[in-house]
């Protein structure tokens, strides 16, 4: 069978995107709020298993 | 640039400065060996195997509010103190991070999870604009106060449109206990240097963390709830940027696997596909017809999509599940 390659580019995301870990809209949440401890956790996280 | 005498001696002396250190490593590891210390540890590494914390005492009695907690952390400071003066170059060996508003010590973290000293600020938080939004993540996760008080919110998710928002006063003793969920503590305002012992623990699985905005209740951003998924997605990306082709099969295993993201399987569908249009299309084809997932409705219209495009694709059965 001849199939077609197909372009990444053309092949829709998914309709709610989601961000990386640790991100957030909005920075005072990321200080007051439960995830002081991803800041923390962030770069370790990362790299830690490689 | 100047420095130190002292500084100076230590930068030409590697060894003399490793021993600086080596006392600070000494007075930490001497403390986990106290029976406190111990008990803790062995509590610990249960909990982080998926042991509830109510069967894990030495833990949970940390988060009665009792003030076992603070007897911790003195005990701790005490023990790790008398190294400053003895070495005052060294460092305490354990992870930290420091902000205008908040000082993060983590005292341990196994797994998916983190037993954190969190210091906040009074000054450092002023400074910033107050929280309009709150995240929740997929986790357990219990707050103590030790020292200082402040002014926060707990802020409820029940599922009906909106959020519920509780004010909340901090103070020493005041313990929480919450699925982070449906539950986030926001903390507003802090008097002097409010001290808090969290202990959190991440629950593996598809979930993302949600933020939503206070006043509306609408979701304004959500985002990878471990480091593991965002990692995968940039692996992901990459062999489909190497043009790696032996790696379809791992991408079509990985875009049926409803134990990952969303966002992660997507994106490995869309890899494989653009890598591997036969293997891509079977796991489009596979994932279209699985019912309840979350996935399938995307899959069964992309499918659509590439047939009306590419009429021959339309033989192409799905892959076994």
């Amino acid at each position: 069978m001849n199939l077609p390659q197909i372009d990444i580019a053309a092949l829709p995301n998914l309709e709610v995107m989601t961000g990386m870990f640790g991100s957030l809209a909005h920075k005072a949440a990321l200080v007051s709020g439960d995830a002081t401890v991803i800041v923390i956790t962030f770069l370790y996280d990362f790299i830690g298993d490689l | 640039m100047q420095f130190h005498p002292e500084i100076r001696a230590l930068l030409e002396d590697p060894a003399g400065l490793q021993a600086q250190q080596a006392v600070h490593s000494a007075a930490y590891d001497a403390w986990r060996k106290t029976p406190q210390g111990a008990a803790l540890f062995d509590a610990f590494a249960a909990f982080a195997a998926g042991t509830p914390l109510s069967a894990l005492p030495p833990l949970a009695a940390l988060f009665d509010g009792s003030g076992t907690a603070r007897a911790l952390v003195a005990g701790l400071a005490a023990a790790l103190l008398p190294a400053f003066a003895r070495a005052p170059f060294g460092q305490v060996p354990l992870r930290h991070h420091a902000s205008r508003a908040a000082t993060t010590v983590l005292l341990a973290r196994e797994d998916n999870a983190s037993l954190t000293l969190v210091a906040l600020d009074g000054a450092g938080l002023a400074l910033q604009a107050e929280a309009i939004s709150a995240a929740f993540a997929p986790a357990e996760e219990w707050d103590v106060v030790l020292a200082g008080t402040g002014a926060g919110r707990l802020v409820e998710r029940r599922g009906a449109p909106g959020l519920k928002v509780h004010p909340l006063r901090l103070e020493p003793g005041l313990a929480l206990g919450r699925d982070a969920a449906r539950e986030a503590l926001l903390v507003d305002r802090a008097y002097g240097t409010l001290l808090l012992l969290r202990l959190r623990r991440t629950i593996d699985g598809p979930h993302p963390v949600r933020e939503f905005d206070l006043a509306t209740g609408a979701m304004i951003h959500q985002s990878a709830a471990t480091a593991r998924e965002s990692r995968s997605e940039i692996a992901v990306a990459l062999l489909g940027r190497m043009g790696r082709k032996d790696a379809a099969p791992v991408l079509s295993a990985l875009a049926r696997d409803a134990t990952r993201s969303d966002m992660l399987r997507w994106q490995a569908l869309r890899e494989c596909l653009a890598l591997d249009t036969l293997a891509g299309f079977r796991a489009l084809a596979a994932l279209a017809c699985v019912q309840g997932d979350p996935l399938a409705r995307a899959a069964g219209a992309l499918r659509a999509q590439l047939i009306e495009q590419h009429p021959v694709l339309q033989d192409i059965e799905p892959c076994p599940a």
